[in-house]
C-alpha cells in the first residue's frame, strides 16, 4: 500500500516529470501549457530545475568536430533569408525548450510588400522566431511601414486566464507595449507612431501573457513566453 | 573559498557573454561557443549516443542560444545551465522526434548509475551538489536509478518502461516516491 507521505502532489510531481524530460505527446504539452498558465506551477517547475541543477556537472565534456562552428555561423547568416522557412518547419515539427526556458513559439515578423510601393522599394520580409514553452504555438507578425499596421497571425495559444500582449524591445532593453492581441487568428493592429522607429533589424518582439486590457500595459507583469529578432530582409 | 570566488568569477563572465549575445554580438557568441560547446556536446552525446545526431543537436542548440540569449535570467538559473539545459532539451527533442536516431546502449541502469557516480566524485565542488548527492543516495537504489537514468538519458516514463521492461504505473512510481523523497531530503537540507 501507497501511504499518503509517499507522494506528492499532482502538481508538483507534474514540475518534476517536466523537468526531468519524462513526459512526451499530450502529457508534455499539458504540462508546458499549465506552465504557463499557472504562476505556482511555473515556480514549482523553477525549484525543480535548481534542485536537479547540479546533475548537470556530471556530464563529462567532449569536443565537437571544428565544422560545428561553422555551420552554426552559416545558419546564423541564413536566418534572415530563406534558411528561416526551413527552420520553421523544423520548429514546429520537433523543437521544445523546455524547463526553465521552455518550448516553441515561433514568431515571424514579415514586413510585406507595401500595397502602394515607391518605385525603388523592393519586397522586403523581416523574419523572426524564438522558442517559448507551448509545441505548436506559431506566431506570425507582418507590418507594413507605409500604413503602419502590424497584423498578427496566431495558432496554438492554449486557453488561459491571461491574455496575449506583443511588446517590442528597442537597443535600450525596455519592452513597449503594442497592444493585446486575439488568441487565435488574426489581428490587426495600427503601431503607435512613437513606437513605430524602433522596428527594425536591431529590435526584438516579445509575447507575454498579461491580465486583460483594453489599454496596452506600462511594462509587462511576467516572464515573455515568447521572443523573436525582427529581421529585415 | 578561493574555489567559490573563482567560480563566482567564471559565472559572472559567462553571464556577461551571454548579455553581449543579447545585443547581437557575435565575436562574444564565439567566445562563449568556444568556452561552453565541450561542455554542451557532452551533455547531447550523452543524451543522443551518436556523434553526428549530437553535432546536429549542438547546432540546433546554439542558434537557439543565439536567439533566446535575451531570455536568460541569472537569478533563475546559472549561466552554464542555462546553456546546458537548453542543449539538453534540444537532444531529447532530437530524440524523440521522427526519425530516431537513438543507439541507446544496453549498459544496465546499474552500471550507468555507478560509472557516473565515478565522475561525480572528482566534481562535488558546490554545496547544492553535496546536498543532492546526500539525498539521492537515500533513495532505494531503484527509485535514485530511474531518476538518475531520465535526466541523464533523458528518457519518457513510456521509454523507461520499456527499456526495463517494466509496466509504466510501476516506473512511475518509483519515480513519484523517489521525487517526494527527494524533496523532503533537500527541504531538510
Amino acid at each position: 500500500m501507497v501511504e499518503e507521505t509517499t507522494l506528492l502532489k499532482d502538481d508538483e510531481a507534474l514540475a518534476a516529470e517536466l523537468v526531468l524530460g519524462l513526459l512526451d505527446g499530450d502529457e508534455k504539452a499539458i504540462a508546458l501549457r499549465k506552465q504557463l498558465s499557472d504562476p505556482q506551477f511555473a515556480q514549482a517547475v523553477d525549484e525543480w530545475n535548481q534542485r536537479i541543477d547540479p546533475l548537470f556537472q556530471e556530464f563529462q565534456e567532449s569536443e565537437p568536430a571544428a565544422s560545428v562552428w561553422a555551420s552554426i555561423e552559416k545558419r546564423l547568416d541564413n536566418g534572415s533569408s530563406n534558411g528561416v522557412i526551413a527552420q520553421m518547419k523544423r520548429w514546429r515539427t520537433g523543437a521544445i525548450i523546455s524547463g526553465a526556458l521552455a518550448a516553441c513559439l515561433a514568431l515571424v515578423i514579415i514586413v510585406g510588400p507595401a500595397p502602394i510601393r515607391s518605385t525603388s522599394d523592393t519586397q522586403s520580409v523581416a523574419v523572426a522566431q524564438l522558442t517559448g514553452d507551448i509545441e505548436g504555438l506559431v506566431l506570425a507578425v507582418s507590418y507594413n511601414p507605409e500604413t503602419a499596421k502590424m497584423r498578427v497571425d496566431i495558432n496554438g495559444m492554449p486557453e488561459t486566464d491571461t491574455a496575449p500582449e506583443l511588446w517590442i524591445v528597442g537597443s535600450d532593453g525596455i519592452p513597449r507595449s503594442l497592444g493585446q492581441i486575439g488568441r487565435d487568428g488574426i489581428s490587426t493592429m495600427t503601431v503607435p507612431s512613437d513606437h513605430r522607429q524602433l522596428i527594425n533589424a536591431a529590435a526584438i518582439l516579445q509575447l507575454s501573457m498579461e491580465p486583460p486590457s483594453d489599454i496596452p500595459h506600462a511594462k509587462p507583469t511576467g516572464e515573455p513566453v515568447a521572443i523573436g529578432k525582427i529581421t529585415i530582409i | 573559498m578561493s574555489q567559490t570566488n573563482e567560480t563566482d568569477r567564471a559565472r559572472a563572465q559567462l553571464s556577461a557573454l551571454i548579455w553581449k549575445v543579447a545585443d547581437g554580438d557575435r565575436q562574444s557568441f564565439q567566445e562563449m561557443y568556444n568556452l561552453t560547446s565541450a561542455k554542451l556536446f557532452g551533455v547531447c552525446l550523452r543524451i543522443l549516443n551518436d556523434r553526428q545526431a549530437s553535432e546536429d543537436a549542438l547546432q540546433d542548440a546554439y542558434v537557439k542560444i543565439w536567439r533566446n540569449a535575451r531570455r536568460f535570467d541569472a537569478k533563475r538559473a546559472s549561466p552554464i545551465t542555462w546553456l546546458a539545459t537548453i542543449a539538453r532539451n534540444t537532444a531529447i527533442d532530437r530524440k524523440r522526434s521522427g526519425g530516431n536516431r537513438m543507439m541507446v546502449s544496453d549498459e544496465t541502469i546499474k552500471e550507468m548509475a555507478s560509472a557516473e557516480r565515478s565522475v561525480l566524485e572528482n566534481l562535488e565542488t558546490q554545496e547544492g551538489a553535496h546536498i543532492l548527492n546526500k539525498c539521492l543516495d537515500s533513495l532505494e537504489a531503484r527509485q535514485r536509478n530511474v531518476i538518475r537514468t531520465a535526466f541523464f538519458e533523458g528518457h519518457s516514463y513510456n521509454e523507461l518502461a520499456q527499456k526495463l521492461d517494466t509496466p509504466l504505473g510501476t516506473v512511475k512510481s518509483w519515480v513519484r516516491r523517489g521525487l517526494k523523497r527527494l524533496k523532503d531530503c533537500m527541504n531538510d537540507g
